[in-house]
């Protein structure tokens, strides 16, 4: 079954490229009908097996059963891609254009699933490829100077990250004399203390975090969800860096290395993004490239929480079970914001918050649901967001790790501070007298914002639900 | 007794009165409901009287319960509300008509008897705490719908009752903890210690304030000015006293054992005389028809607290029945207000004048009363404060000189309050003034013959209402009939006999009956002792007002601090460093790439090491 | 270690480690855009002999030919996209010095 996740894309993007253009026109149905299919599989995940599949799934090495993380991965995935389709819907009118970033979707959606999938390091790396290769297409998409600029140095920080990644994954090879990620788990095992190994486990991270845009490895970041087009960005920012960077490093503390080899560098990098990332967003005009810098900080969190897991006992656990949480969480509310900023652009045409004011009377859903998304990532009771940072800050704290806690603390009073700024030089007081034109964003991205918002709220009011059936079992899962 | 019948006297009004909120307008409807209202729960009341049950149910578990319980007080304090109620609201048809928020006054009579009926049956502190503070609510709300500015007079209320409210609820606290129950009939504890004591004094607070004494009593006579008059009929003179006398009578005999010996009957007593003094003192000078009446109120609790905090069997036994009977004749007083305010358009005093010719009933119900209030024997005023001499000369005599000179000076009131408003020369305006309309009168007059009937045919309310509430520590005494000491009967008479001469004096020589008291009022010591009285400098609300603002001051100039050191120091700082790292961002992949290359060497060297 | 041919392992290995060297200073120091992507690619072929050189030493050389060739076709894909953002650079700037890229900063 979980094979189709990769092969369905596949399929489609050779059914939507057939000579003659049979089947162009059904480019974006196909992909939000591939969206709606993983999100229903990551919830109902059925148990039946197939023959034909079990075979693919052999030669892709996806024989192993899903566990939560991948479950929580594959919704997010799924989510996002189909408020990215409804909002590239929602802008990008020229047919060809639409085409052209459906296929690329496609192969976008093929390398997210395969890269929450695989079970060994050198195919996580191929799917990770994958992934990017499709981002820098997309962010590029749009033409425009700016764009390429951003899709460039994504590219070649990209392949910095690739480089450092792979010598990783070839000093383990050494010892391990394969890349399946059991081998290296025991390899790592068996010759613990070894140079190349240290070195080994410390350059693959290093790889993986410039993929997630933790400090200092961020310089690709904000110029590559600035300069997005507007759907691109709400993919990027949604799940793309979450799959590739953060997903990954989950997966190698917790299948391969065991998180408590390098916590500390996790704790350390996670602090530091969340300050300098609350810190840069102070001060920014473009909207665009503060909800960037705020997703450096909230993956800071992340981290945070990756790096409290790694000190063992049940603060460890609560630690692992709150980042996890956050993730969703963070994916859900930084969706719906860049959405949010994709209604912007469209109905004022620039994201430029300096020549924006008093939007919340012309554009009331647009405002709300940006209103309780910016108290959602503040972490203000009784949204989903409060309760994610809550409990990580209560995993900091048990842990002993009350330095870090009280940072997290900090900068959620720095969070609040900069999405209220946004707020109220967005949407609060007297709408401007050349804004006075603007309507509310088009159909799909209201549906979007609604849903998102109707989201957040459930999850947060719904929370013991919510605990009971989605976090424990995390909990206990490793 | 089935639930139902001990949840009906709250129930009934309560649905009566949402029902009634809703209903604008000049409708006749709201009105039939409210009577029906008023008359079921009396009926209710009634057929409650003499059976005895209680009702628990639990709440939230941990011992706070919901606990009704119908003895013969609450039974006979629930009918004498009810009664009340049916009357006034009889009353208000014809008077509140015209009133736009009329629907607005009869939704909070009737929630407010519903919470009185609440808290008079319950055996629970909380529950009872619950219903008390309920008052609150109604409280405000019937100040506020009377004469536009007459907000500034509910939030006073609100925050005088409010405080004292706060006041029960630490006793609450406090004689919860200290006899381990919150059921008000299983608590009896001892007020020797200290701690008890304090449980005590601060349940007494609630009790006393609710009835209306001082301390906290000057939202009264500004409630009496600005709200509808019906109000003053209803709630500070009937239900505000039934209720809170009630409570303290609970207080000194059941959760308590109030005893002359301890040293909180000498406080309580102290309290009782001090009110009557001062209030009828205030009460004298006014030139209001309602303010008058409003200070009376306050005067005649202090008679009800002295008699209760004498804590000898006589002057409890007083202390209730002057409880019941102010209520009638009070609710009758004011009633007869009413009907003056509205066919003679004002009560000023000074503009009054001659209506004895013009509205006879009126008068001749006002004539019961007034005689009723100042002692005049055979009516009911007399011998509930016969019981209260009695009472206060067996602890000290000096009680008993406060509490007749309280007498004087009442009955030269209302000698004044009558020659003013009923006899004289008839102001021109007023030629055309008519008797009130029957459903105004007739309430009237069932009070004025209810206080004459308490009055003759004392041994009925005493024996079977009032006697009973003591029970055994009654210890045999029957207190029916004239009063057994003819010495303090003598005395009684002559006071009221030389506040006669001094009226009669007084208006011979200032000319009108107005002026009749004038002499006390410009006595040399009282003279500025009034005037800075009527500027409300003896106020405690207005004190305490002014001690708020000078402490928001200082707090203000800490918050300004605080807000310096938070806006310059922490936000500039967050904006520097935000500044700076911006600056580092220049655009430069190779810069970026640098940084990861530094970082990735660094976490290596890390893990090495 | 016990490989009686390990000093040619270490000799590779260096070379690696220069070669690494050498493509990290080709991307950060030049100005010239098509200069980067060319340093990308001797990173890139870095990294592929370090593949190669550990999976002789593991002795798993089937393996290690898999990955590199896989490693090739990949960096293609990647090259072909640097390259086709290069040629809109220049179409669009008309220039191909990093600088004139550095528009989206703070």
């Amino acid at each position: 079954m979980r094979s189709l996740l990769i092969l369905l894309p596949l399929a489609g993007l050779i059914l939507l490229n057939l000579p003659g253009g049979l089947l162009a026109g059904l480019a974006l149905p196909a992909v939000a009908a591939l969206a709606i299919f993983e999100i229903v599989l990551a919830v109902y995940l059925p148990t039946a097996a197939f023959p034909a599949l079990e075979q693919v799934q052999q030669l892709l090495h996806l024989s192993t059963p899903l566990d939560s993380l991948a479950r929580v991965l594959l919704l997010s995935i799924g989510i996002v891609m189909l408020a990215s389709l409804l909002v590239l819907h929602a802008t990008v009118k020229a047919q060809r254009r639409r085409f052209n970033v459906a296929n690329v979707l496609l192969i976008s959606l093929m390398g997210m699933n395969g890269v929450v999938l695989v079970h060994d390091l050198f195919s996580l790396y191929v799917f990770l490829e994958v992934t990017s290769v499709a981002s820098f297409v997309l962010i590029a998409s749009s033409g425009e100077d700016t764009g390429l600029e951003g899709a460039f140095k994504y590219l070649v920080l990209s392949a910095v990250a690739t480089v450092l990644m792979l010598s990783g994954v070839a000093m383990m090879f050494l010892f391990a004399g394969s890349t399946d990620f059991s081998a290296v788990a025991a390899a790592l095992q068996n010759n613990s203390g070894q140079l190349l190994l240290k070195i080994a486990i410390g350059t693959f991270g290093c790889g993986l975090l410039i993929k997630g845009g933790l400090v200092p490895f961020h310089g690709w970041l904000p110029d590559a969800y600035q300069s997005a087009p507007a759907a691109i960005s709400v993919l990027l920012a949604g799940v793309v860096t979450k799959v590739s960077g953060i997903y990954a490093l989950f997966r190698l503390g917790i299948s391969v290395v065991g998180l408590q080899t390098f916590s500390p560098v996790l704790l350390a990098v996670g602090a530091l993004s969340m300050v300098v990332g609350a810190l840069l967003a102070l001060r920014q005009n473009s909207l665009k490239r503060l909800l960037a810098y705020s997703s450096v900080s909230q993956v800071g969190y992340i981290v945070l929480g990756l790096g409290c897991a790694g000190m063992g006992g049940p603060a460890g656990k609560l630690g692992l079970a709150a980042a996890i949480f956050h993730l969703f969480n963070h994916t859900i509310f930084k969706t719906l914001l860049f959405v949010n900023s994709a209604a912007l652009e469209q109905r004022t045409g620039t994201s430029d918050m300096s020549v924006m004011g008093g939007l919340g009377s012309r554009m009331p859903i647009t405002s709300t649901s940006s209103a309780i998304a910016a108290l959602s990532i503040a972490g203000i009771p009784p949204l989903s967001g409060f309760w994610s940072k809550l409990l990580l800050i209560i995993a900091l704290w048990q842990a002993g790790l009350y330095a870090y806690a009280s940072l997290a603390v900090f900068v959620s009073v720095l969070t609040l501070a900069y999405m209220l700024t946004v707020q109220r030089r967005v949407f609060f007081g007297k709408c401007r007298e050349d804004l006075l034109s603007a309507r509310e964003a088009s159909g799909g991205i209201v549906l979007v914002e609604a849903a998102l918002a109707l989201v957040i709220i459930g999850v947060g009011v719904l929370m013991p639900y919510v605990m009971n059936s989605f976090l424990l079992p995390l909990k206990g899962g490793f | 007794m089935s639930a139902i019948m001990m949840w009906a006297p709250i129930l009934i009004p309560l649905a009566g009165g949402l029902l009634v909120l809703p209903m604008r307008g000049k409708s006749g409807l709201r009105e039939i409901v409210a009577l029906l209202a008023t008359l079921a729960n009396l009926v209710v009341a009634i057929a409650n009287f003499n059976s005895v049950g209680t009702w628990t149910g639990q709440w939230v578990g941990h011992g706070l319960d919901i606990v009704l319980l119908n003895y013969q007080f609450s039974a006979f304090i629930l009918a004498a509300a009810a009664s009340f109620a049916l009357l006034v609201c009889l009353f208000c048809f014809r008077f509140m008509r015209e009133k736009t928020s009329a629907n607005q006054f009869f939704a909070y009579m009737l929630i407010s008897l519903a919470m009185v009926d609440g808290a008079v049956l319950a055996d629970h502190l909380v529950t009872l705490l619950f219903f008390w503070e309920g008052l609150l609510i109604t409280l405000m709300g019937m100040i506020a719908i009377g004469r536009p500015g007459a907000f500034k007079t509910a939030v006073k209320a609100f925050v005088i009752v409010g405080i004292s409210d706060l006041c029960l609820m630490f006793g609450m606290a406090m004689a919860g903890l200290a006899s381990g129950t919150l059921v008000m009939s299983k608590m009896h504890l001892p007020v020797t210690d200290a701690f008890n004591a304090l449980a005590f004094v601060l349940m007494m607070i609630g009790a006393i304030a609710k009835a209306g004494s001082m301390p906290f009593h000057s939202w009264i006579p500004d409630a009496a000015v600005d709200a509808p008059l019906p109000f003053m009929a209803i709630l500070p003179a009937s239900l505000e006293k039934l209720a809170g006398i009630y409570l303290l009578s609970r207080i000194s005999l059941d959760l308590f054992q109030l005893t002359p010996e301890s040293w909180l009957s000498p406080l309580l007593m102290i309290i009782g005389a001090v009110t009557i003094l001062l209030a009828v003192m205030m009460a004298l000078i006014q030139k209001d028809y309602k303010k008058l009446l409003s200070y009376h109120a306050i005067s005649q609790v202090g008679y009800m607290v002295l008699g209760i905090g004498t804590a000898l069997p006589v002057g409890i036994i007083g202390g209730i029945f002057h409880m019941i009977n102010h209520a009638m004749y009070k609710s009758c007083l004011f009633l007869t207000g009413g009907a003056v305010e509205k066919q003679a358009g004002t009560t000023d005093l000074a503009k009054l004048g001659g209506l004895a010719r013009k509205m006879p009933i009126t008068f001749a119900c006002f004539f019961v009363a007034a005689c009723s209030i100042s002692g005049v024997p055979p009516f009911n005023g007399f011998f509930s404060k016969e019981l209260l001499y009695d009472a206060a000369l067996d602890r000290h005599f000096i009680f008993y000189i406060a509490a007749l000179g309280g007498s004087f000076l009442t009955a030269a009131s209302f000698l004044k309050l009558g020659h003013a408003a009923y006899f004289g020369k008839r102001s021109s305006e007023h030629d055309n003034v008519r008797e009130a309309p029957i459903t105004m009168l007739l309430p009237m007059l069932v009070i004025a013959a209810a206080c004459i009937f308490f009055g003759v045919h004392n041994s009925w309310p005493l024996r079977n209402l009032i006697q009973p509430v003591l029970g055994a520590r009654l210890e045999g005494h029957d207190f029916a009939g004239w009063p057994h000491s003819m010495r303090l009967v003598w005395l009684t008479v002559a006071v009221l006999a030389g506040a006669i001469m001094n009226h009669i004096a007084g208006a011979t020589v200032y000319g009108s009956g107005i002026n009749a008291v004038d002499h006390i009022h410009y006595a040399p010591l009282l003279k500025p002792i009034y005037e800075q009285a009527e500027r409300r400098a003896f106020d405690p609300y207005e004190i305490m007002l002014d001690v708020a603002a000078f402490i928001a001051r200082g707090a203000w100039s800490v918050d300004r601090a605080i807000d310096w050191v938070y806006n310059r120091l922490a936000v500039g700082a967050a904006m520097l460093g935000s500044t700076f790292l911006k600056l580092l961002h220049t655009g430069d992949y190779a810069l970026y790439v640098a940084w990861a290359l530094a970082g990735a060497a660094i976490v290596v060297w890390y893990m090495v090491s | 270690m016990n490989n009686p041919n390990w000093p040619i392992f270490a000799i590779f290995g260096l070379g690696v480690v220069l070669t690494l060297g050498v493509g990290f200073y080709c991307v950060m120091v030049t100005r010239n855009l098509i200069r980067a992507l060319i340093g990308l690619e001797v990173l890139t072929k870095a990294v592929t002999l370090l593949l190669v050189l550990c999976g002789y030493v593991a002795g798993r050389m089937a393996l290690a030919q898999t990955l590199a060739i896989t490693l090739i076709v990949v960096e293609v894909a990647v090259m072909v996209v640097a390259v086709s953002l290069f040629l809109g650079i220049f179409r669009r700037t008309g220039s191909i010095r990093s600088t004139d890229i550095q528009n989206l900063k703070g």
